[in-house]
Order: C-alpha cells, then sequence, then structure tokens
C-alpha cells in the first residue's frame, strides 16, 4: 500500500504550507482520482507520493518502505511511477523504444530482460508499430502513452498521474484513460489521477478533494458529488452527467445510482423506459 | 475587419516530405461574431488558427483583410500586422518571459510603438480586464500559479487592443475555477468591444457555450459549420470524425441507437433534462408517467 500518514509540505518562502496533514492510502488495483483546484496541493501530493519531495511532518511509505530514507528511493520509485502533464518534458530518447527501455536501462537489467520488458510495455499499450519513431513526432496521446509504457518497463505497484491527460484530445483522454483502467483492474496497479475534469473521476473507486492543502472530501463519486453547490464553492464542478441525473431524480425519478458516465446513465434511462429497475 | 479565406491550402515540410495540414478551405470570419473551430488532434486547427492570423503563408490560396489580400504572389506579406490579430498558442503562459508581470504584459503595446502612457495605460487596464490586481503587477510570472500566468498571457494580448482575438485552447489545463474566469474574459472582451473572437478547441462542451458559430475540421478540411444546435444534432458524425461530443449528447445518442428519438439539438443541462424527461413521460411503462 501506499500511504500518505498526516503529511504536511511546505515549500521555502511559501506563505503557507501546500499539504496539511494529508492522511490518504492507495492500494494495489484501486483507482483513486484526485481533484482540486489549483493550488490545493495536488501536484505536491503526487511528488511526496514517490520520494520526489519528503514531509516535513508525517510519512509516505511505499510498502512499508519509508521516503524519508534516501538508501530507499531508488526502490520507491521503481515501484512507484509518475506521469507529468506535459509529455514532451518526459522525452528523453531518440526512438520510442528507446525512450521505453531508459527506465530498466538505469535499473542495470540484464540487455534480455530489458527487451523483454520493452516489448511488453509497448504491446500493453498497443504502441508496438511506433517503436522506432522519434517521440517528438508523435501526437500528444500517443507521447502520454510512451510515457506510461516506460513506467510499465520498471513494473510498477503503483502509476500516479499529474494531469497527465489535461492537454489531450477528448478521443485519446479516453484512450488513456481506458489503458489506465486496463492496467489497474486486470493488472493490479494502484492508479491514482490527478486531474481537473470530473467526468475522469466517474471512473474512480475513491475519489479525494483537495483545498488549500487539506482534504475536505473524500468518498465514492456518489457521495463526493452529491451536493454540487460545495463543490462550486471551492472551484469545482461535478460532471455533467450526475447534475442531469440529480435533476431527473428531484423529478422524482428513481435512479439506483447517479455517478454514471454518458452510456452507463443512457442504459439506465433505458431500462426505466421499458418500467424496470 | 472581416477575414476571408479562398482556397486556402497549407503543407508543411517534413524531411524532404510534404504533410497537408489544411486542404482547400473557403472560410469567412464575419465582425465580431465569435467562433469555434473544432476537431480532433491533428485536424489543422493550430495550422488554420495560424493562417487566418497572418503568422502562416498558405501554399495554395489566398487570405484576405477587409478585402485586402495578405500575401503576394511572390510570397511577401502585404498588410502590416499592427496588432490587429492577437493570437494566443495553447499554453500561453509558456511564452511569459519579462522579469515582472506589467513588462510582460507591456512587450507587445511597446513593439507597437506607442508612448509610454499610452503602454502603461493600456497594461493596467489589461490587468484589470483579466482580473489581477495592482499586487501583482511587480511579481515575476513565474511565481504565479498556472491560472494566474494563463491570465497574465491573456492580458499581454488583450493589450494590444486587436480587431480579432484568436485563442488556441484557451481553457486547457485550468482548473473549473480558471476555465470560467477565461470563459468570462472572452465573454467580456467581446460584449464590451463588439469584436470578433475565434476559439480553437477540441473541448466542445465549454466553446459551444460562447461559440455564435462553430466548424469543424477533419483531416484539414471543413467537413461542417453551424450553430452549436446544428453542429450537435450530427452526433454521431462527430464521432466517425474523431470528435467526442460533450457528455450530455452522448447521453442523447446512446438511447436513440437503442431506439429513442431524441433532439440531438439539445445540448444545454435544462434542453437535455426537458428532452429526456419529455420522452420518459411518452414511454408506456415508465413509472414517470405517473410522477
Amino acid at each position: 500500500m501506499l500511504c500518505f500518514r498526516g503529511v504536511t509540505f511546505s515549500y521555502p518562502g511559501a506563505l503557507r504550507p501546500a499539504l496539511r496533514n494529508v492522511t490518504l492510502t492507495l492500494s494495489p488495483g484501486e483507482f483513486v482520482v484526485v481533484m482540486g483546484p489549483n493550488g490545493s496541493g495536488k501536484s505536491t501530493l503526487t511528488r511526496l507520493g514517490n520520494g520526489l519531495l519528503v514531509p516535513a511532518q508525517g510519512e509516505v511509505t511505499v510498502d512499508d518502505l519509508n521516503t524519508k530514507d534516501p538508501s530507499v528511493l531508488p526502490r520507491v520509485r521503481q515501484k512507484v511511477g509518475l506521469v507529468f502533464q506535459d509529455p514532451d518534458n518526459q522525452m528523453v530518447a531518440a526512438t520510442v523504444e528507446e525512450d521505453v527501455a531508459f527506465g530498466p536501462e538505469n535499473l542495470g537489467l540484464p540487455p534480455e530482460e530489458i527487451e523483454h520488458r520493452v516489448e511488453e510495455a509497448l504491446v500493453t499499450l498497443g504502441i508496438a508499430a511506433l517503436r522506432q519513431r522519434p517521440p517528438h513526432r508523435l501526437s500528444g496521446g500517443q507521447k502520454q502513452k510512451v510515457a506510461l509504457a516506460g513506467i510499465l518497463a520498471l513494473k510498477p505497484r503503483y502509476i500516479l498521474l499529474d494531469e497527465a491527460t489535461a492537454m489531450l484530445d477528448p478521443r485519446s483522454r479516453e484512450e488513456v484513460l481506458g489503458l489506465l483502467n486496463f492496467l489497474c483492474r486486470k493488472q493490479g496497479i494502484g492508479v491514482l489521477l490527478v486531474t481537473h475534469l470530473p467526468e475522469e473521476a466517474l471512473m474512480a473507486d475513491k475519489v479525494v478533494l483537495l483545498y488549500e492543502g487539506v482534504i475536505w472530501k473524500e468518498g465514492t463519486p456518489e457521495e463526493v458529488f452529491s451536493r454540487p453547490e460545495e463543490l462550486i464553492k471551492r472551484g469545482l464542478e461535478p460532471p455533467q452527467t450526475v447534475l442531469l441525473a440529480q435533476r431527473l431524480a428531484r423529478r422524482g425519478l428513481n435512479l439506483p445510482y447517479k455517478a454514471l458516465r454518458p452510456e452507463e446513465l443512457a442504459q439506465v434511462l433505458w431500462v426505466l423506459a421499458r418500467g424496470g429497475l | 475587419m472581416e477575414i476571408l479565406l479562398k482556397g486556402v491550402s497549407f503543407s508543411y515540410q517534413l524531411a524532404g516530405q510534404d504533410l497537408t495540414a489544411l486542404k482547400d478551405i473557403d472560410l469567412v470570419i464575419h465582425p465580431g461574431e465569435i467562433l469555434a473551430i473544432t476537431g480532433e488532434g491533428g485536424s489543422g486547427k493550430s495550422t488554420l488558427a495560424q493562417v487566418i492570423a497572418g503568422l502562416l503563408k498558405p501554399t495554395r490560396g489566398q487570405v484576405y483583410w477587409d478585402g485586402k489580400p495578405l500575401w503576394s504572389p511572390k510570397g511577401k506579406r502585404l498588410l502590416p500586422w499592427q496588432g490587429k490579430v492577437g493570437l494566443a498558442f495553447q499554453q500561453p503562459e509558456d511564452q511569459l518571459f519579462a522579469e515582472t508581470v506589467a513588462e510582460d504584459v507591456a512587450f507587445g503595446p511597446q513593439n507597437l510603438g506607442l508612448p509610454p502612457e499610452e503602454v502603461e495605460k493600456r497594461v493596467k487596464e489589461a490587468l484589470k480586464k483579466v482580473g489581477l490586481n495592482e499586487e501583482i503587477f511587480g511579481c515575476s510570472p513565474f511565481s504565479l500559479s498556472g491560472g494566474q500566468k494563463r491570465r497574465v498571457a491573456l492580458a499581454g494580448i488583450l493589450a494590444l487592443d486587436p480587431d480579432i482575438l484568436i485563442l488556441d485552447e484557451p481553457t486547457a489545463g485550468l482548473d473549473a475555477g480558471g476555465r470560467r474566469q477565461v470563459t468570462h474574459i472572452i465573454r467580456e472582451f467581446h460584449r464590451r468591444r463588439g469584436k470578433t473572437v475565434i476559439l480553437i478547441s477540441h473541448n466542445m462542451a465549454e466553446v459551444s457555450v460562447l461559440a455564435q458559430r462553430m466548424i469543424v475540421l477533419h483531416k484539414g478540411q471543413i467537413v461542417l459549420t453551424g450553430t452549436p444546435a446544428e453542429v450537435f444534432a450530427r452526433g454521431g458524425q462527430l464521432e466517425e470524425w474523431g470528435l467526442l461530443p460533450p457528455p450530455l449528447t452522448r447521453v442523447l445518442l446512446e438511447l436513440n441507437r437503442k431506439g429513442a428519438s431524441l433532439n440531438l439539438a439539445a445540448f444545454t443541462l435544462e434542453e437535455v433534462e426537458e428532452e429526456i424527461w419529455s420522452w420518459l413521460s411518452g414511454q408506456e411503462r415508465c413509472i414517470c408517467r405517473f410522477l
């Protein structure tokens, strides 16, 4: 488990802590979405999660490895992959294949193992055909898949994504989210996704809302989005389908669950129209 | 200012090969309208924005500003820029460079050769329009939050007082509050000055609340043009063109795929709610008939 226990962190010269007394867990196979307005501490959380930053108070442990211990940081970073918002900032090599191999090479793995891991990562993410392409020639969505492949090749237990879909067009975003869902549900990787886009929270097991460095709400998507006015006051907005479902429910429609993706909501409405549920 | 594109094509040269980004574009942009240009990644939106702004010369065809051609047959630019068209690229905060916010915003007006008093006036007005108070004028742009940087970058464009404002993915990467602020800035710029705004975005839901007209690009060509309602009414085709319709339109689309006949032109929350409720009320077995 990736655990944040009572974590407080401040940047030098900042007027207030970026995170205050944050306690949060991410289990393997769990999908957690973190949302909050700019400056709420989301990015800081991800950087603490893989040991790029170390808490001033409290602790971050990754399967019992404490990120305050410098000697375990290489193992922490192998277990916890981090994908940033701008894929261009993460490409280091001349070809996709070399870029994905970069991490395993730095682990000192034998060449055959590196080759095997690179192949597996490229195939899992559906980008094997791009292996010889220069990363800078790829689309935004393709670049993020390469970044993910580079992390997968390290065989992580957890993947943290800091607004990694923000710059992607909707189709690419759906593809990347679909892949994350697959990695989480089928490969048992714990995924923590930081996003501004409320629709992305609908696939989460747990949604965590940050405001001024503090967790002010946490729960399932349905629980977290149940009171839209609270979210709007704190610079957030619920998914459009949740607002629609809430409006239909206020008219008396018995919707068993309101935090649904568009196609799911359509299915529920169709069944209701047929007298079901 | 009216902008006309006639038979415009544009190709990039990459490693000795032609990469066609725009093909036979005919487009009129009317003075004072808010036009949204949408399309999947790689459809040519950003290239089109730069051709409209006069930053890229078409490989074929011509661009006219108020009826006057922008380019000579030999490729020489015929009309001066003079700040007529303000273009904010994606993530405009990446273009911030000065030591202070005020200096960054002043850069554009200074390069227009305006007198210092006028530059100062424009800087203050522009920063006020984007909702930034005087306390941060002397701050380094790099000390600001992402949303604040975006607003400083927009202020730098507004300080040029352009006739046409072109914004490429203006809300990408911003939180809900930031998106609302930028939408408000755009709306106010249009309302107060009656100037033309062109929004380039693959987020159709967001631009539809502002745009009077939308254009859909696919593989460098205009495939659809109309009001937001008219564009969303072609929801199924939008998917074929690589676009993801807004979430509420997708609910209607999916219901239609199952056999409903809902009006896809409904796209606001209120309209979609009414459309679905009317449909449900008309279903014999639906419990809502008895509510």
